[in-house]
């Protein structure tokens, strides 16, 4: 009798250290650790970005000379991923210390060649906000976190998960692509994420998105998975909701568009880059190569070839090639540079 | 040997775990792939909180870590590590319903190469992270259980080799992941691969001593080892003996009981299931001149898929065939 009443308030105890136990790992999440580097210092760590801007007729070229980071030989897709995102003025880029890798840090490098750094679960995706003070970024689970390019601290914006691309719309709210699983996609949608509160809106229902680009007239077009293995573009916001833009037929991968959304670029697996102009036709084979992106102007289309990247204009001809395989388009959203 | 003593133990500590009294199977799925040696990694999350796992045993885990062989956060499927080009394959019979293809074999991407089959209790199984030019069925296409659907890769959110094995069932209007293990819809615990069988017994200790141009009667009984059930009519699960080594040769020994010269006869009885034991019999005729033979066979199942050759000893019937004496 008189056992049975100690035991209770020891029961009581040990249930009450076993969830002051449960709730402490269940907060057990430190945020990721972030570092700044002045310019010396990043040479010297060996994590300093590079960055020429060039110019190719009309359009400004971001060619970015990233950190090597291990010994792992590079692989020139692998490598053109790494270059996350770039500011409309190009001053600004983020990039990653390996796309996929996981974990793996987000590096903000400005212009003047200082950088921070934040330890990130992996990285998949980031864009940089209009005044360029900080960098919107899905990690490798997923989660979509506000990376401050001063100091390099992140804080959680929404859980997600979310996966590639994300871009600021010109109203400062952030477009990217919700999915059910990061690891497997059964569903994606386009999704509106207000940066304030994380709040999330589905744009598109029931279709299977691998990417969008924004467009100049302030509507974005969206490239679908159809259950038959091919890929549509479509259109949202300028006038009605899904309207068709161009069929590209079977396994078309890494699609974008021009500003305008005229010219559409892709890659059919193993077969190289295509384009398709809108009203102009069937699609057409302009070179080999891999991850086409086209000019915010329609005019020139960036291949990754030989190691590097060729421009090439919209018949192939090639304009120019640069060594490094991480070159973006300047002034892009996520829907070009990706 | 040592191996499956590991993997014998491991399955009764399972069971354990699960209590003796649990639920029956539901043995309405099987395993997506033929190895018999591909081990689970990292089973389904079934619950939806962040750093809050609920694992396919009922454990719950409140953190956010990985758990090898039970799960990981939010994770929606089953992976199962194979090398690259290991045949992936159906789960249960239904319909490809959709498929993509685009993605280098093993390129890191937002995507990846999948195939989607729909089945007759309205469940979709997806299989992700297939090989370049892995997808070996098209849209619409009938398939079974146990064909060969694809060929595995590392495509789409990857690390390292595997299949990423979902089942997916409409809630509302939203498509969501169940947990085939938790559910019990496998055969036996932690699974079985469709089809996989060993030799128990074979008449006249296997060698057939024949007369030139006589016929003899052979019989082989081998145990279901798989998941699926062999029957012998024409319906979804038919179990054939088949010529093999090459597969499907003109036998010279076919007798006037085969059923073509290639197909030495179906399964005498069934449906049966796993741990069962199905005999085939089957004539076999002194055609060729005297002189010592082999004849290899092997199983089929609905035409399309062969058991493991080298998992039934490699199977073969020693023939002799003796002088003609009227
Ligand atoms: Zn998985």
């Amino acid at each position: 009798m008189s056992h049975a009443r100690r035991t209770l308030p020891l029961l009581a105890a040990a249930v009450l250290i076993m969830s002051l136990v449960l709730a402490g790992a269940v907060q057990a999440e430190p945020p990721p650790s972030a570092a700044r580097y002045d310019p010396a210092a990043a040479r010297s760590a060996g994590v300093a970005v590079a960055v020429t801007r060039r110019r190719i007729g009309e359009q400004t070229l971001i060619d970015a000379s990233l950190p090597r980071f291990g010994s792992t030989p590079i692989d020139p897709v692998s490598e053109a991923r790494r270059l996350l995102a770039t500011s409309r003025d190009g001053g600004i880029v983020a990039t990653t210390d390996s796309y996929g890798g996981r974990p793996g840090a987000l590096s903000i490098a400005t212009a003047d060649g200082s950088l921070v750094r934040s330890e990130l679960e992996g990285v998949l995706a980031s864009a940089v906000a209009a005044d360029g003070s900080w960098a919107a970024t899905i990690d490798g689970a997923g989660r979509m976190w506000r990376v401050e390019t001063e100091g390099g601290s992140a804080t959680r914006l929404a859980d997600g998960p979310f996966t590639a691309p994300i871009a600021f719309d010109p109203d400062g709210s952030l477009l990217t692509i919700a999915v059910s699983s990061v690891e497997a996609p059964a569903s994606a949608d386009l999704a509106r994420v207000e940066p304030a509160t994380g709040r999330v809106v589905r744009l598109t229902a029931g279709e299977l998105l691998s990417g969008f680009s924004l467009l100049d007239a302030g509507g974005v077009a969206y490239f679908v998975s159809n259950p038959d293995g091919s890929t549509s573009v479509r259109s949202l916001g300028l006038g009605a909701g899904g309207e068709p833009l161009a069929d590209l037929g079977a396994a078309a991968i890494h699609v974008s568009t021009s500003a305008n959304g005229r010219q559409i670029a892709f890659e059919r697996a193993g077969q190289g880059v295509f384009i398709q102009e809108r009203g102009a036709g069937a699609a057409r084979r302009i070179s080999g190569g891999a991850i086409p992106r086209v000019s915010p102007d329609g005019s020139r289309v960036m291949v990754l070839a030989g190691g590097g990247t060729d421009i090439l204009d919209l018949r192939g001809r090639r304009i120019a090639h640069m060594a490094s395989p991480a070159v973006a388009w300047a002034g892009c959203g996520a829907g070009c540079d990706r | 040997m040592m191996r499956s003593a590991v993997r014998a133990l491991a399955g009764a500590g399972l069971l354990l775990l699960l209590g003796a009294g649990s639920a029956l199977a539901a043995d309405d799925y099987t395993l997506p792939f033929s190895n018999p040696d591909v081990q689970l990694s990292y089973g389904i999350d079934r619950d939806p909180t962040r750093c809050r796992q609920l694992d396919w045993t009922g454990q719950v885990w409140n953190d956010c870590a990985s758990h090898p062989g039970r799960a990981y956060d939010n994770h929606t499927g089953i992976d199962y590590p194979m090398g690259l080009q290991s045949a992936v394959v159906a789960a249960r019979d239904g319909t490809v319903v959709g498929l993509f293809e685009g993605y280098g074999t093993e390129e890191f991407g937002s995507a990846g190469n999948y195939v989607r089959v729909r089945h007759a209790d309205g469940r979709d199984s997806l299989y992700y992270h297939l090989a370049q030019g892995g997808v070996l069925v098209g849209i619409n296409q009938k398939v079974y259980a146990g064909q060969q659907i694809a060929r595995s890769g590392c495509s789409g959110i990857c690390y390292g080799a595997h299949l990423h094995f979902e089942l997916d069932r409409l809630v509302g209007s939203v498509w969501q992941p169940s947990d085939p293990m938790a559910e019990r819809r496998w055969t036996t615990w932690p699974g079985r691969v469709p089809y996989l069988a060993s030799v128990v017994r074979e008449s006249n200790s296997g060698t057939e001593v024949i007369r030139r141009y006589q016929t003899v009667t052979h019989w082989v009984e081998f145990r279901n080892l798989g998941g699926r059930a062999w029957r012998p009519d024409i319906s979804l699960g038919r179990l054939l003996l088949v010529t093999y080594d090459p597969p499907l040769h003109a036998s010279a020994f076919a007798a006037a009981d085969w059923p073509s010269s290639t197909v030495a006869t179906p399964v005498d009885a069934g449906p049966i299931g796993p741990n069962g034991i199905g005999r085939y019999t089957f004539g076999l005729r002194g055609g060729p001149p005297p002189g010592t033979y082999r004849e290899s066979f092997n199983l089929l199942a609905n035409s399309v898929a062969w058991f493991d050759h080298g998992r039934i000893g490699n199977y073969y019937v020693p023939i002799v065939i003796s002088n003609f004496s009227p």
